[in-house]
């Protein structure tokens, strides 16, 4: 069963809400913290928290989204339906008080005829797969509502008033704007296609018994006081799923709902609507007032994500960054003479840019180890990554960083594979001045990180660096015994360091390294790597690209970057630069 | 046509005539519809533009120079302090003076975007409709907390009072003290008000303990924040306060802050001190 069925706005009211349930703690915040404000939408359609499962759909053009929450147990076919349905509905139904609203608006029920509408629709299709006996439809399991949302598309009730009225109007566009979309969804799914048409069989053959209880159906919606408008859109969406394709009837509803279609974007021009001639396409977009469309924008940032990926951005970073400023853009005008297309798309996209660096948690490190020296336990970071990108040198960078700034800081030898590793270590521990805890080689390396921030505790350190092995991403063992290390130690902080000269390769390493804590972790919240330091960025000139593929990959923040040989030689990085750099 | 040829300017006729031929060439249509076109499309310009001036952005605050602040009441915070809830707080209070019911406190979820209105604020003895900007408290979208700030006339900083554990309050003061150094860079002199939003709850903090707490965590970002450079940086940075004395808002804010204790959910007697201080930042003269 749906627990929750949300519909909100992007700046933050709720419009509708829909609860059978009331949520444990607040998945939907999670929901829009976690994903929607990380623009990472186009991957995952699903996302579980908790016990929940959540589906979504933005409606851009309304700047609304439709949220369905439900227990991730139950596997809910019928919610991309329902999600669907409610996201071409709801706009339909509030177009012109969604932008004015200020608190819940009256979609209860249309939305209780929405749902039960996809539930029937699931279940009715379940049991077609289960056996082929249209006998079996009318008998288990059915609300009284049932009867009265069946077979609303008969239509022999001319003779009640209200009836008539809703059958002219669905003669006009909107019952073509129906059959226009559902032709052009049903390509997408064959598989979908087909059942409609047999559905949409057995209801033809069931009309003759129905007719009382559907005119009942229709007295209660319209005595509910539901606007004919919000009533009218329900009864279509029935009749989108009964009614056979009637191919002439269809295709000249077609282009009136074309029309209609068009004009939406252009209603609110204030006065200077020249329609869709060419002269007026002329004078909008000499104007700036013709809404965006895709193909104006397809050149532009075409040539923007041919940019980025010069400058070694990765491929699905760059195509990700330009859909999401296409998202941006469609539909909106440009509003002035003088801003051209181009200008628009870059704008927009050094915003989506400057959101992907801005870091989502703090990056102060020197902040949260006096935060943790406050409450008496010593700060641990835990630095992984594969071999040779400069684990022990940014380790002892961050130690010289943190020693001047009057923390007590011990490192904590932890690659005890690589021979002369240790000994490495003791050579910055004595150029640092600092403690350096060891245990010896071939020892497991959870245990001695253990042992060390015991003894740091013991000895009163503010904090435990710890240098682990370096590993390549798809050695399974060793990920392994790393996920155990990090479980083990439960660090503040677990940093990769990657070598900005890797370029694409850095970011499968970053990747690789974060699926394997999440696969091969034994706990339900697994430890994943927090953010990242760039190694050799002094070596990359203008290529900075690297950057926003790593961030982009994770969405953590590169915490620094290292920047030469010397201790100093650790910088934050200037997520301004970088912009400026990759849009020049 | 040609009487509408006659009436323009004969110094305009050379260039007049081949921007006609232009758009004739462009459109395909003839000389006299080009014409026409060209004149509608000339009028059109004129009245765009005399919208861009007039009712476009008026807050002309950086760019004028002389005036120090914009016009908008901008509403601040971290996630889930109660921006969203206290802008339609403000909002429905108009609807519920005209219609006579009571105002009310609609549920909200984190917003994802910087939301602008414009309406008259009730309670603050304005009757001029007043822009207020509520702007979202999530993490990612603090780059464009520059924008906003040029345009306040005052802030209004909620704080969930009843969330003060050392974490939220490390949260807190990063993001004043990204606020404070915008305002710093910015020029402007806005003023603020930090709210103890949600007074009604159980633990909830006082404002003179909040402002302690603020100003000890403050203090101690003065230090960490420039502790390292940011590569290839030639911005200078800008520290807040005196180095070696401690952080007050009193002095070092730049703007003047004060502090109160409100409940937006509760609404009414508990609002008061909001609307006051709104109120204040909009002196009569100045309507």
């Amino acid at each position: 069963m749906l627990d929750v069925f949300m519909i909100f706005s992007k700046s933050g009211l709720v419009l509708f809400k829909y609860e059978l349930a009331t949520l444990k703690g607040d998945p939907v915040d999670a929901l829009i913290r976690t994903v929607l404000l990380e623009n990472r939408s186009t991957t995952d359609t699903v996302f579980k928290v908790g016990s929940y499962a959540i589906k979504w759909k933005l409606v851009n053009k309304y700047g609304i989204v439709c949220v369905a929450v439900y227990q991730s147990s139950l596997a809910l076919t019928y919610v991309d339906d329902l999600l669907e349905n409610v996201a071409t509905a709801f706009p339909r139904a509030f177009k012109d008080d969604i932008a004015d609203a200020t608190g819940p608006l009256d979609f209860g029920t249309k939305f209780d005829t929405l749902l039960f509408e996809a539930e029937e629709n699931s279940r009715r299709s379940n049991r077609q797969n289960r056996a082929k006996k249209p006998a079996a439809v009318k008998t288990s399991g059915q609300t009284p509502e049932n009867d009265n949302t069946d077979d609303n598309d008969t239509g022999d009730e001319a003779d009640d008033d209200e009836f008539a009225q809703f059958r002219s109007t669905r003669r006009g566009g909107p019952r073509g704007y129906q059959g226009r979309k559902s032709g052009s969804r049903s390509p997408k799914s064959g598989g979908k296609g087909s059942g409609n048409a047999t559905k949409a069989k057995r209801a033809w053959n069931e009309k003759e018994d129905m007719t009382e209880e559907e005119r009942i159906a229709l007295d209660v919606t319209g005595s509910n006081g539901a606007s004919a408008d919000e009533v009218e859109a329900a009864y279509l969406r029935k009749a989108k799923v009964y009614l056979p394709d009637e191919e002439g009837e269809m295709a000249d509803l077609d282009k009136e709902a074309a029309e209609e279609d068009g004009n939406d974007d252009d209603d609110d021009d204030g006065g200077w609507n020249f329609g869709s001639s060419a002269v007026g396409n002329f004078f909008q977009r000499l104007t700036g007032q013709k809404p965006l469309t895709r193909e104006d924008l397809s050149l532009p940032i075409e040539t923007m994500q041919k940019q980025l990926q010069a400058q070694n951005v990765s491929a699905v970073a760059a195509r990700e960054i330009c859909e999401a400023v296409m998202q941006d853009l469609e539909g909106q005008k440009l509003g002035s003479m003088t801003r051209g297309v181009s200008t628009a798309v870059r704008e927009s996209c050094e915003k989506a840019l400057q959101r992907l660096l801005a870091p989502k948690r703090s990056i102060d490190v020197l902040r949260e180890a006096r935060a943790a020296k406050a409450e008496g336990r010593p700060y641990t970071i835990v630095f992984i990554g594969v071999n040779g990108v400069g684990k022990s040198t940014s380790l002892s960078k961050v130690c010289y960083y943190l020693k001047n700034n009057g923390l007590k800081v011990m490192l904590c030898a932890c690659d005890t594979f690589r021979s002369g590793a240790i000994e490495q270590l003791k050579v910055h521990s004595k150029n640092l001045g600092v403690p350096v805890f060891e245990a010896g080689y071939n020892k497991d390396a959870a245990s001695v990180a253990v042992n060390g921030i015991k003894q740091a505790k013991d000895t009163g350190m503010d904090v435990v660096l710890i240098d682990t092995a370096g590993r390549m991403q798809n050695n399974e063992p060793l990920m392994r015994s790393l996920t155990k290390l990090v479980a083990k130690t439960k660090p503040d902080l677990c940093v990769q360091v990657v070598e900005a000269l890797a370029g694409n390769d850095a970011t499968d390493q970053l990747v690789h390294f974060d699926k394997a804590l999440k696969d091969f972790s034994e706990t339900t919240v697994p430890r994943t790597i927090d953010g990242m330091i760039m190694t050799k960025f002094d070596t990359i000139g203008d290529k900075v690209g690297g950057a926003i593929s790593l961030v982009h990959a994770t969405g953590q923040p590169i915490i620094f970057v290292g920047t030469g040989q010397k201790y100093t030689n650790i910088n934050k990085l200037n997520a301004k630069k970088i912009v400026r750099v990759l849009l020049q | 046509m040609e009487t509408l040829r006659g009436a323009v300017p004969d110094a305009l006729q050379t260039p007049l005539a081949s921007a006609e031929a232009a758009v004739a060439r462009q459109l395909g249509v003839s000389d006299d519809a080009a014409l026409a076109i060209l004149i509608a499309a000339t009028l059109l310009a004129i009245v765009l533009a005399t919208w861009a001036v007039t009712g476009g952005n008026s807050s002309g605050s950086a760019a004028g120079g002389r005036k120090r602040t914009g016009d908008a009441v901008v509403l601040l915070g971290n996630s889930g302090s109660g921006k969203t809830s206290l802008f339609y707080k403000l909002l429905t209070r108009h609807f519920a003076k005209m219609s006579r019911l009571a105002d009310k406190c609609p549920e909200c979820v984190t917003s994802m975007e910087i939301q602008e209105k414009r309406f008259p604020l009730v309670g603050a003895n304005v009757d001029t409709p007043r822009r207020v900007i509520d702007f979202p408290g999530h993490a990612r979208l603090r780059t464009q907390l520059p924008e906003v700030i040029v345009q306040a006339r005052c802030l209004v900083f909620l704080v969930d009072a009843a969330a003060v554990k050392p974490k939220d309050i490390r949260e807190i003061s990063s993001l004043l003290y990204d606020v404070f150094v915008e305002i710093i860079r910015s020029g402007c002199e806005p003023r603020m008000l930090i709210v103890c939003n949600k007074c009604e709850a159980s633990g909830a903090i006082a404002p003179e303990d909040l402002r302690k707490k603020l100003e000890k965590e403050i203090d101690g970002l003065k230090t960490t924040r420039h502790s390292i450079d940011t590569e290839g940086d030639d911005e200078m940075e800008i520290a807040l306060g005196t180095e070696g004395v401690p952080f007050e808002f009193d002095s070092d804010a730049g703007c003047e802050v004060e502090f109160c204790s409100a409940s937006v959910l509760e609404g009414g007697a508990k609002l008061d001190p909001v609307l006051d201080f709104i109120a204040d930042a909009f002196p009569a003269t100045s309507a």
